[in-house]
């Protein structure tokens, strides 16, 4: 008889190939195929330029490359810190079984070697070390390089895991990652090249030098033995359950919106739910993120552009508030059911979050209306029209979309980069939504001017204001109802 | 009263439940048993609208569960914890259901103080603990008293013994007995406990294979009916 732990490799590769989401229909996976394929050649262009550019400068090009490698595992390591999740949750239900911790430990790291981080740099490294190592240092020095970076992007993976187990048992271990940057930082401003120690860094990895794959070499081995030590210490079932550090105290659920009437309940409930679950806490930092992007693009940037301005303006001011909206009923899928079995006003329901999502957008439109103001990109007045123009008709694009997505949504799992309850066709949607009020101003426009888009636009956004509860009724909450059965038989599923 | 007629529900070709005719009173406990996968949580959906039959329907007294939503004023259920929201504390969840069905906050914290020996002092004045950071049996608690505080003319429970320690499952057949007495509530549970069911209900169905096969009156006998089923079914397998 086998031993349980010779399973949990099988399991891995189980779970990725039994995972809901391949069994989508055919559409739907041809979009994900297509939407794969398309990052693929992104990346593969991107790679293949930057060989191509700098292999034009000879036998400089490897220093070239090399000076950034130090940089690039830093913003990996950060990166990666912050949105790789750590798959130690994974492994909890083996843990009644007669594994040892260093097995599960080991299928930990396996798990997480799974990233997309570690793929990503193959598009740069590749088509350097064939457009630049190769020809000018040789097939050896080539293969020397391609290892050795090999080793740097595994030490990456398996230092970011390290720290994300330690900033989950104490958030003060965040001072780790920060530390370290400022270190990087500080020595590069002081005089110190971070650029030069990449250089030389290359160099070693070309020419063979020992050290340069002993010191990742011991770095990774530091790790593994202290990742084992962790989950010796810390992987226990109650802590892979949902006990919660968030408490109740400090966003009390009181009902304060209750004067309100029932659409004030109801959206009392949603914002405990938000604040309450890591993942739609997580989908709220999308809209801080956005407006910090924002900051960027209006003050950094000088795009003079006008149909750029208006998408990426479009952007800023809807995708958080899609980024909720698309998940509308999703968020509730793990206790829908009683949703649906009691007595509900399910009108002022859909209000609630209908009005949830406008105040999104509302909060999203005062720090954009300042910075197109002060960078003069785009007029303040066609700003407002977008927004009025995404409370209205986006809005209701929105919610109809989320009445056919039976993704389900667990609220407490993993957090950042977290896909599910998300449809492919449902995130092109989503970008094809931003797209139609700029084809819409642009075509008024075209016979009405400026000022006619603004109209036209701010008009529709107005109508769908003022009438809201006739489309929430009549198209949302109607075609709610028509697939509601659907809806609620995909929440059951145990994964999506 | 709840009446079914001519029930089918399939999945992937395969029927699931097939029920012809059944008719449960008012005031009737009616216990429903079976293996599992026999069709009894199926049925319990069916009736709560929250899975469409193939062909037939439930009436719940004049309203067809899938046609109209007036049956939810007088129903109430607990199934799985998909019937929590499980980020509320038990007391915003208690208030929260309250509201839906117009009751005083007094009324409500009346009513809860009549659970304080089910909850055992462990479900209400937790103030800093979400239902989902209850232990399991606890969480149990939480999903039948959020059904019964409303005072339903109609409770349909799926495996409400599940996972309560001995007391609080004494505890809860009391409950329920006093409950159908005092407010002569219609009933439906379903359990795998026979002890249990023959002990508060007072019609017993077994459910195989989507199929009614035994409708039994409960007048003391029902018990070495049903353990004659299934020690006969174990035997014949």
């Amino acid at each position: 008889m086998k031993e349980a732990g010779t399973y949990l490799y099988s399991h891995i590769w189980k779970s990725f190939i039994r995972n809901e989401r391949w069994r989508r229909n055919l559409i739907t996976r041809l979009l994900y195929a297509l939407v794969g394929l398309n990052f693929i050649f992104i990346f593969l262009t991107l790679g293949l330029d930057v060989s191509s550019t700098i292999a034009g400068e000879g036998r400089e090009a490897s220093g070239k490359f090399h000076e950034w490698i130090v940089w690039y595992l830093l913003a990996d390591y950060l990166v990666r810190c912050i949105i790789q999740p750590v798959p130690s949750l994974d492994v909890v239900p083996y843990l009644r079984f007669r594994i040892r911790r260093s097995k599960l430990a080991g299928n930990i790291i396996i798990r997480s070697l799974f990233s997309l981080f570690n793929f990503l740099p193959l598009f740069l490294i590749l088509p350097f070390v064939i457009k630049v190592t190769a020809p000018f240092e040789g097939i050896q020095a080539a293969l020397l390089f391609l290892g050795g970076s090999f080793l740097l992007v595994i030490m990456n993976n398996i230092l970011a895991l390290m720290t994300g187990m330690l900033t989950r048992i104490n958030p003060l271990n965040w001072l780790i990652p920060i530390g370290i940057a400022t270190a990087f930082f500080i020595f590069d401003r002081m005089g110190g090249s971070v650029g030069d120690i990449s250089r030389s860094l290359g160099m070693a990895l070309t020419e063979g030098r020992p050290l340069a794959y002993f010191i990742p070499a011991v770095l990774i081995t530091a790790a593994v033995i202290l990742i084992n030590r962790l989950l010796h210490q810390y992987l226990r079932v109650d802590r892979g359950s949902s006990v919660s550090s968030y408490r109740t105290h400090r966003n009390a659920f009181t009902g304060r919106l209750a004067r309100f009437g029932d659409t004030g309940r109801y959206m009392s409930l949603e914002m405990a739910m938000i604040l309450r679950n890591k993942r739609p806490r997580n989908a709220m930092f999308f809209v801080l993120f956005f407006i910090v992007y924002a900051f960027i693009f209006f003050l950094a940037y000088d795009e003079q552009e006008r149909y750029i301005n208006m998408l990426f303006t479009t952007m800023f001011l809807g995708l958080g508030a899609m980024s909720y909206g698309q998940l509308l009923f999703s968020w509730e899928s793990t206790y829908f059911d009683g949703v649906m079995a009691r007595k509900n006003d399910f009108l002022n329901y859909v209000r609630a979050k209908y009005y949830l999502q406008a105040i999104l957008t509302l909060i999203t439109f005062i720090p954009i209306a300042v910075l197109s103001y002060i960078s003069g990109r785009i007029s303040v007045l066609l700003t407002t029209a977008l927004m009025i123009y995404l409370l209205g008709p986006n809005s209701c694009l929105t919610m109809l979309l989320a009445t056919l997505n039976d993704g389900k949504v667990d609220l407490e799992a993993s957090t950042f980069m977290n896909y599910q309850g998300v449809k492919g066709s449902q995130f092109i949607m989503t970008f094809f939504f931003v797209i139609i009020p700029i084809a819409i101003c642009e075509l008024t426009s075209l016979v009405a001017g400026e000022t006619g888009g603004i109209i036209v636009l701010a008009t529709l956004g107005i109508l769908f204001v003022i009438f809201h509860k006739w489309w929430l009724k009549n198209i949302i909450v109607a075609t709610f109802m028509k697939r509601k059965y659907k809806l609620l038989e995909g929440y059951r599923k145990l994964s999506a | 009263m709840i009446k079914v007629t001519n029930l089918v529900k399939s999945y992937k070709r395969k029927t699931v439940l097939n029920i012809s005719e059944l008719t449960i009173h008012d005031g009737e406990i009616f216990g429903l048993v079976g293996n599992n996968g026999a069709g009894k949580t199926t049925l319990l959906r069916l009736m709560l609208d929250l899975i469409s039959p193939d062909r037939g329907s439930v009436t719940s007294e004049i309203h067809v569960v899938a046609r109209s939503e007036k049956w939810k004023d007088y129903t109430a259920s607990y199934l799985d914890e998909s019937f929590l929201i499980n980020y509320l504390t038990p007391e915003e969840f208690f208030g929260f259901i309250a509201e839906e069905y117009g009751l005083a906050p007094e009324l409500t914290e009346a009513r809860l103080a009549g659970f304080s020996e089910f909850f055992n002092g462990e479900v209400l004045g937790q103030k800093k603990k979400f239902i989902r950071d209850f232990s399991r049996g606890n969480r149990q608690k939480i999903g039948i008293a959020s059904a019964l505080v409303t005072e339903p003319r109609v409770l349909i429970l799926d495996e409400p013994f599940n996972g309560l320690d001995p007391s609080s499952q004494i505890v809860l057949k009391r409950i329920l007995s006093d409950f159908n007495r005092a407010n002569g509530t219609l009933m439906v549970i379903s359990s795998h406990d026979l002890n249990h069911i023959t002990e508060i209900c007072t019609r017993i169905a077994i459910i195989e294979k989507g199929v009614i096969i035994r409708d039994i009156q409960n007048d003391g006998n029902a018990m070495s009916e049903l353990a004659s089923y299934f020690s006969l079914r174990k035997e014949s397998m």
